[in-house]
């Protein structure tokens, strides 16, 4: 396209900006085609990945220069912590990061489920804590969720209904 | 938080305190709100908002968390059971869950029990040895004030 554009002698700026679109476009299938064999793998791997891996940067020092950040997949397995490099691009990153988190977004889900229910609990700790108080302060035990001590309750309660009967008498 | 979501929370009853401020009530699954809306805020106002003393109030609160954690079971088991991948890995795992949800339930009737014997004591004897004079006496002591008795 470019070649045939300053053949037909087309003024010097659209031709740039023909030739930036047309890099734009080799870049952008080139990151489709890593995308999708990235994509392929995480798919194949879905045990592996469906429980951990994420994406992470990285930045390298040349000649004092901070170069990056340099993304990759960065997971572990028997053990050993192993990577899938991504490189530069900060879109495919996302398109990654994306996909990751599809794939475990159950994970995800059920630990933020876990911490739901941990909460609660420890709300109805407290909570039991105080109802032991104040069972405490009629008379009553609490025995794991059972209350005991109604009859000594009952017969204090009956004493204490019959004493001006008893004396009166 | 929409508007929906506002009319909702506000108009039935208030939020129920132990869900945290940082936690919005719309991030919570769809099953879950709908049970907060349709059980567990009724049980918290019956229970807890309209009890008339510490003891009721406390033995209420303590129900109505056991009865929340029961429906997060409720809604955690329905889930694992439409969908194999959240499935409990094995049938150890889902006994284990079956025999906790088992237990939660066990405690939560515990409870309620505790608060329906406890009305009919009050019923009975009136106001409980330890407690204020909040209580109003019973008209009749149990089988029939004798006739010599002194009282309110």
């Amino acid at each position: 396209m470019g070649r045939a554009d300053r053949a037909a002698g087309r003024p010097a700026r659209e031709y740039g900006r023909a030739l930036i679109l047309e890099n734009q476009q080799c870049v952008d299938q080139e990151l489709l085609r890593k995308f999708e064999s990235v994509r392929q793998w995480i798919l194949g791997h879905g045990a592996l990945l469906g429980k951990q891996g994420r994406v992470v940067e990285a930045w390298r020092t040349y000649h004092g220069r901070r170069l990056g950040p340099y993304f990759r997949v960065a997971y572990r397995e028997h053990g050993r912590q192993r990577s899938i490099y991504l490189g530069k691009s900060a879109d495919l990153a996302d398109r990654v990061c994306a996909l990751l988190q599809n794939c475990q977004a159950h994970v995800h889900q059920k630990r933020a489920w876990q911490q739901l229910r941990e909460q609660v609990q420890s709300e109805l700790v407290s909570n039991k804590a105080t109802w032991r108080d104040e069972l405490t302060k009629v008379g009553l035990t609490l025995k794991g969720s059972e209350v005991r001590g109604w009859r000594a309750l009952t017969f204090a309660s009956k004493a204490k209904l019959l004493r001006p009967v008893l004396t009166t008498k | 938080m929409t508007e929906e979501t506002t009319d909702n929370t506000a108009n039935e009853t208030p939020r129920p305190y132990w869900i945290p401020v940082g936690l919005e009530f719309d991030s919570l699954p769809a099953e879950i709100r709908t049970a907060i809306r349709g059980v567990i805020n009724p049980a918290y106002r019956e229970l807890v908002l309209e009890a008339p003393d510490g003891l009721q109030k406390s033995a209420g609160v303590t129900i109505v968390s056991l009865l929340w954690l029961e429906i997060l079971d409720h809604v955690q088991m329905g889930r694992e059971l439409n969908n194999p991948r959240l499935m409990a890995s094995t049938s150890d795992d889902r006994e284990q869950l079956i025999a906790r949800h088992l237990r939660l339930v066990g405690a939560k009737i515990k409870a309620s029990a505790f608060s329906l014997r406890l009305s009919e004591f009050r019923e009975k004897y009136g106001r409980l040895p330890g407690e204020g004079a909040t209580w109003a006496e019973p008209t009749e002591p149990p089988g029939g004030r004798p006739e010599n008795m002194e009282g309110p």
